[in-house]
């Protein structure tokens, strides 16, 4: 038996952008049991519904994560769109969507920068990153905003896009894919970025399903859990829409599933683009949330997302709960640093892709 | 999007879900939620993407089962539930019983009080009557600009 060690990791560490803490109990390299540790940026975001109005509550909810900022806007007004009996036009549908699918590709290409950094490969970091600011400006032109985009509402959205801004939106991504398969390939290609995450953190399917794992964290591992395929608020049944799933359950396969996920979410843009109908952007909400209560889900980017509102027929709900993707992956992460390297914790803290600030919200 | 609401009794918490898990079932979330009577536990539960959600109400000192035994992340869930409302878990899984050190915050917890029944933001007469001049002022300038020139003699020149 090796010697006994125990190594703080976290809060605050070079290769964690989020504030996590990790107690690993190391046997010489190996780590033998995690023990984690989260509340240090605890904002009490939910509690706020007390204070604001249902309709405001859409600008705190976007502001529960920087990179998901448009998802949760949806997921909250689609939670009380439900309980109003509010139908969204169908163009709001299709715009929704849209934006939400360029947040993923600006998600995953952050997270491909992180990754890259994490392995110590500069250079693919800022190309990743280089990319993704290209997403950033489609954000800027057509919501005003680069992080906070302030479009979504309760009854659809604030803002429209016009179709030929559309088509050259369209146009931008298809011309971005090329460069955007060339900083790829290099993940898996390159025999230094190969050699870090084949094998490692290996978590099969019926684990990571015990474990209860979403997103490509779980779908790398072969489990078929998107929101997507069910989803009925926005377009994803008219552009036919694929999971993507890999098998092999370890890092490689993580960063494969986000990849495919990047081209799936440009073909579901293009095509959505291709269908968009035209006329209304909104339908006017009158009244209060009634008495009564939905769950509804949404595919983030990390992976689902739930989210709960309870009204009591005042202009302030009851009750809002958003269950974040990253919130249920940490115990898919404890299981998979055990018996890892201490040198790998890093990138394997990093394939949950974990958001903590949304985790705390 | 199918989301059933089943409403159970507290003490059988742990064998629906022991019931939930042998056919399957994914574990999604845990939610608690001040009411009058005390606590109101929402337990979420998904198989082939459809959810199930277990609900039921304690009281404010009531205790209740952790479902860990079954589920293992439910940890996340009962910790928050411990350390923000102070809900009484009884038997979390050794080794991820935080004893109320999972969350760390700056706001003295357990946060008990009830919601409150009124918008909070209310207007008070006076600050109507001035909103209500505003927006008389606001559309009486959209209308006399709207309103077509006219020569103050009559008629054009």
């Amino acid at each position: 038996m090796g010697k006994r060690t125990i190594v703080p990791f976290g809060p605050q560490h070079p290769v964690l952008p989020e504030p996590i803490h990790l107690d690993l109990e190391l046997e010489d390299e190996k780590v033998i049991r995690a023990i984690p540790s989260i509340g240090f940026i605890h904002r009490g975001l939910e509690k706020l519904v007390e204070k604001r109005e249902y309709t405001e509550m859409v600008y705190v909810a976007e502001r529960i994560c920087g990179i998901c900022s448009f998802g949760h806007g949806w997921g909250y007004c689609k939670a009380v769109e439900s309980l109003m009996k509010v139908e969204v036009p169908s163009r709001a549908k299709y715009l929704r969507t849209i934006w939400h699918e360029l947040s993923r590709i600006h998600s995953h290409l952050l997270w491909l920068g992180l990754q890259a950094d994490a392995m110590g490969f500069e250079s693919l970091f800022m190309h990743s990153w280089r990319i993704r600011e290209e997403i950033l400006d489609i954000f800027d032109k057509t919501a005003g905003g680069r992080v906070i985009f302030n479009v979504c509402k309760v009854g659809g959205l604030r803002r429209d896009i016009e179709d030929s801004e559309l088509q050259g939106i369209a146009a931008r991504l298809q011309r971005l894919k090329a460069e955007i398969k060339t900083i790829t390939d290099t993940f898996f290609d390159e025999p230094t970025s190969v050699s870090r995450m084949r094998g490692v953190g290996v978590l099969t399917k019926q684990e990571a399903y015990d474990l209860c794992c979403v997103g490509p964290f779980t779908r790398a591992s072969g489990n078929v859990i998107d929101m997507r395929l069910i989803d009925t608020d926005g377009c994803y049944q008219d552009v036919d829409f694929q999971p993507c799933i890999s098998t092999d359950g370890d890092c490689y396969a993580r960063c494969r599933v986000r990849v495919d996920e990047i081209f799936e979410s440009i073909r579901i843009i293009c095509a959505a683009i291709e269908k968009i109908p035209a006329g209304a952007i909104d339908v006017p909400v009158k009244g209060n949330p009634p008495e009564g209560q939905f769950f509804t889900r949404l595919e983030q980017p990390r992976g689902e997302a739930v989210y709960y509102v309870k009204g009591n027929g005042t202009r302030n709900l009851a009750r809002l709960r958003v269950r974040t993707p990253t919130c249920i992956n940490i115990p898919g992460l404890v299981k998979t640093l055990q018996g890892c390297d201490f040198a790998d914790v890093p990138i394997l803290a990093l394939t949950i892709d974990p958001c903590i600030s949304c985790t705390e919200r | 999007m199918v989301s059933e609401v089943i409403a159970i009794k507290p003490e059988d918490i742990l064998d629906k879900a022991e019931a939930l898990k042998a056919e399957g079932y994914r574990m999604v979330q845990i939610c608690a939620t001040r009411v009058q009577e005390g606590f109101e536990l929402s337990y979420s539960f998904d198989k082939d993407l459809a959810m199930k959600n277990l609900q039921f109400t304690i009281p404010l000192d009531g205790k209740v089962m952790s479902i860990t035994s079954a589920y293992w992340p439910a940890f996340i869930y009962e910790n928050e539930m411990h350390d923000l409302f102070g809900i009484d878990i009884r038997h979390i899984a050794d080794g991820v019983d935080f004893h109320g050190h999972f969350f760390v915050t700056a706001k003295k917890t357990p946060w008990r009080e009830l919601p409150p029944q009124k918008p909070a933001i209310k207007f008070t007469p006076e600050q109507l009557a001035a909103i209500a001049a505003a927006k008389a002022k606001k559309e009486a300038a959209a209308k006399a600009a709207a309103a077509p020139a006219q020569n103050p003699e009559g008629g054009k020149q």
